[in-house]
């Protein structure tokens, strides 16, 4: 086999390179080459995410059975280049060459795609001019067989570039044991003594280097048996004629677009018309629990902790699970058929008018659905300035929380009989949150100098295909898992503080008489002037507080305040509840001002103490996530009065 | 050395294949695009457009590429020859 004699013979007359486990190998290749799939194959999918100390780069480390030996496996983000130009490269590129807690790969398994093989041969190749161990992987054989009509060999390859070559697919797993075969002929072989990070290369020598991987491929490329070459000399330069075919459509100018929109409305749309009944299901199921429980033990304190706290809060994270996934699943799907790169191109104009780019433009979308995936989905972009100023203005965006807050208020100034404004008032809810977030966040960014002042797009169009149902599981499984991670404890410690707030000092009476007796209600009254500029009063103050665990909160703490007895429609007596609420001083509490204030507010507001916590996480600091609570509640506070007083300038009352 | 009457990418029929003669501009933006592949005497083809010619998207050694109009002016063209 493929150098077996010869790694041993090194074993015994070299000892392995000093900071090397000797268990250790890593993945490494341009984004797009299938790295991921590599590594899910060679891990079975089981391997843990973590971040690199101090940085919001992650690494995912996994272990992989080759005999009776254990290895470890490193998968860090895709790189084009070995000459990191930001913070976030140098980061990958330091724990590729052993600056983390995993210490120094013994191997390097580059991932190469067979239908682009000299620019993904050419890190490999980079290593191995520096004395690395190197093997490689070539990926989208299938593609390059099937639709450009040549065929690789992989044994030629590996003849003329020194390492072993293995032909694999990632989708199928097809290959996989060739490839662990390989990895263990090789792994004791070790780093050559001189081995050294390469430096960063000359223009001439980028060239030259080129030119020999292109005569190389060229070598171990070629037509099917039976096929003609073509004669033109562009047989590796070319793409396949599906994506070609396909992208007359998808990057025409105008009907690129017009396909773009409709993609986009039929992911929102099944966002929540999809996730809606199940949504139902799960709060009603969590509810069902809660008072179940209420009812086998009444009266007892520690119960109701249980029961309010701890289940109601777990179905504050569960209840948006239905649509995280469903999220999660359809942008997998648009990722791994190669379309969500092209959409990245189609907006990257209107995106860089407010200092973002084209990669964005998933976070921000998926920011409509709930702030915490989005967050999680910025770490895709690979500049550091951009993802800090997409996660400056993700909590802007009308995320679906805030849904149950417009639903009621919305339907409270929807006048009997005209169902449509009520339509009309959610859409242009949408598209001025959308506006204001990108604008306002554009603004605020540049204050704080996240504004790039030289933005790269640089972005690969990799080609389109049938995306494959196990791919697009295993990814919405493992985002899901760290959704649930991150976003769980956070929201469940904060139902539980809540709970407390709302309910002590302990006492007997029903819901509504504990939640007027609470330390709530004592900091209700206490920021009474708070609310009086903007027309409301302390029980609405309460509300707003209780809507800091989980916006949609803010409906049944309302229905709670104004002493509403929830029940299976909690809706109508809520509304007639709202209706015939009064202030202190007689006048009428919720109005067409004082609503759109509240609403206003909401737009505006960080409430979500879950996605401050994941946003401390996601950007290794305080500061952006400070500044959002505090600005962005003072914005809206601000914004809400506004709003009242000029209404009722203008005689609204 | 930076000549700007030297044809860029954009100068290219869409549909139509150059070959690149060099890449001019800010030194760590060329150096990607050089690293990326983007390697004199290579062939390039300009593909499709957004609205307003910007990003562009490109052809190059079996990809597609979406460039900003700014980098794809760094990359400097001429009419293919053709090989053999």
């Amino acid at each position: 086999m493929y150098q077996s004699m010869r790694a041993a013979e090194d074993q015994l007359k070299r000892p392995r390179p000093r900071r090397s486990p000797g268990d250790l190998v890593a993945l490494i290749g341009m984004p797009n080459a299938g790295k991921t799939s590599v590594f899910n194959a060679l891990t079975h999918s089981n391997y843990q995410t973590v971040n690199y100390p101090g940085s919001t780069v992650d690494y995912s480390v996994g272990s992989m059975t080759l005999g009776e030996r254990k290895l470890r496996v490193m998968d860090v983000p895709g790189i084009t280049s070995l000459t990191p130009q930001s913070q976030d490269e140098n980061v990958a590129i330091q724990a590729l060459f052993g600056e983390s807690p995993h210490g120094l790969p013994a191997l390097y398994i580059c991932v190469a795609d067979a239908t682009q093989l000299d620019r993904h041969l050419y890190l490999a190749r980079r290593l191995i001019d520096s004395g690395f161990n190197v093997a490689i992987v070539v990926t989208m054989g299938d593609i390059l067989r099937h639709r450009k009509g040549m065929v690789f060999d992989h044994g030629k390859l590996g003849d003329e570039i020194g390492c072993p070559v293995i032909p694999m697919d990632g989708r199928t797993g097809e290959g996989s044991d060739a490839l662990k075969e390989a990895i263990g002929a090789v792994i004791d072989k070790g780093h050559s003594g001189s081995a050294e990070v390469p430096s960063r290369p000359s223009p001439d020598e980028i060239s030259a280097q080129y030119v020999r991987l292109r005569e190389l491929t060229s070598r171990a490329i070629g037509p099917l048996p039976g096929a003609k070459a073509p004669k033109d000399g562009l047989a590796l330069s070319g793409i396949d004629g599906l994506t070609a075919a396909l992208d007359r459509w998808f990057l025409h100018p105008v009907l690129g677009l017009v396909l773009f929109m409709l993609i986009m409305a039929a992911l929102f749309t099944s966002i929540f018309w999809l996730a809606q009944p199940v949504m139902d299901m799960v709060d009603r199921l969590f509810s069902a629990a809660s008072t179940g429980l209420i009812e086998a033990f009444p009266g007892n304190w520690v119960v109701r902790l249980l029961a309010d706290g701890v289940i109601l809060g777990t179905g504050a994270v569960a209840v948006f699970l239905p649509q995280i996934i469903i999220l999660f699943m359809i942008l997998g799907f648009l990722e791994d058929s190669g379309y969500l790169a092209r959409g990245a191109m189609i907006v990257d104009r209107s995106m860089r008018s407010v200092g973002l780019s084209g990669r964005s433009f998933v976070p921000i979308l998926s920011g409509f659905a709930c702030a915490i995936p989005a967050m999680m989905a910025s770490r895709a972009i690979p500049s550091r300035r951009e993802r800090l100023m997409t996660i400056l203005i993700l909590p802007l965006m009308l995320c679906s929380a805030r849904l149950p807050v417009y639903g009621l208020l919305v339907a409270f100034l929807t006048p009997p009989g005209k169902p449509w404004v009520g339509g009309l008032t959610l859409t242009a809810l949408y598209v001025f949150s959308a506006t204001t977030g990108l604008v306002g966040g554009s603004i605020v960014g540049g204050l704080m100098g996240l504004k790039q002042r030289r933005a790269t797009l640089l972005l690969e169009l990799p080609a389109l295909r049938r995306p494959k149902m196990k791919v697009v599981l295993i990814t919405t499984m493992h985002r899901t898992k760290a959704y649930i991670q991150k976003a769980g404890t956070a929201i469940l410690v904060i139902a539980v503080v809540l709970w407390a707030l709302t309910n002590l000092p302990v006492s007997d009476g029903a819901a509504a008489e504990r939640i007027t007796n609470s330390y709530a209600a004592k900091l209700g009254q206490w920021m009474e002037p708070v609310m009086e500029p903007i027309g409301l009063d302390w029980r609405v103050g309460v509300a707003l507080i209780c809507a800091f665990a989980a916006r949609e909160v803010f409906v049944s703490a309302l229905a709670l305040m104004l002493m509403v007895s929830s029940g299976d429609t909690l809706r109508e007596p809520l509304l007639l509840a709202m209706r015939e609420a009064t202030r202190a001083d007689g006048t009428k509490l919720f109005t067409v001002a004082t609503c759109a204030g509240i609403i206003i507010y909401f737009v505006f507001a960080l409430q979500c103490m879950a996605t401050l916590a994941v946003c401390r996480k996601e950007t290794g600091s305080w500061r952006i996530p400070v500044f959002q609570l505090v600005v962005y509640n003072l914005l809206g506070y601000g914004l809400a009065v506004v709003t009242v007083h000029g209404l009722r300038f203008l005689g609204v009352a | 050395m930076s000549d700007k009457s030297k044809m860029t990418l954009l100068d290219l029929k869409r549909g139509e294949w150059g070959t690149i003669v060099g890449v001019e501009g800010e030194e760590n933006l060329c150096l990607r695009l050089l690293e990326m592949g983007f390697t004199p005497g290579e062939s390039i083809r300009y593909v499709a457009r957004a609205l307003f010619d910007d990003p562009v998207a490109v052809n190059l050694r079996g990809t597609l590429f979406a460039l900003r109009k700014g980098e794809a002016e760094c990359i400097k063209v001429c009419a293919r020859q053709k090989i053999n």
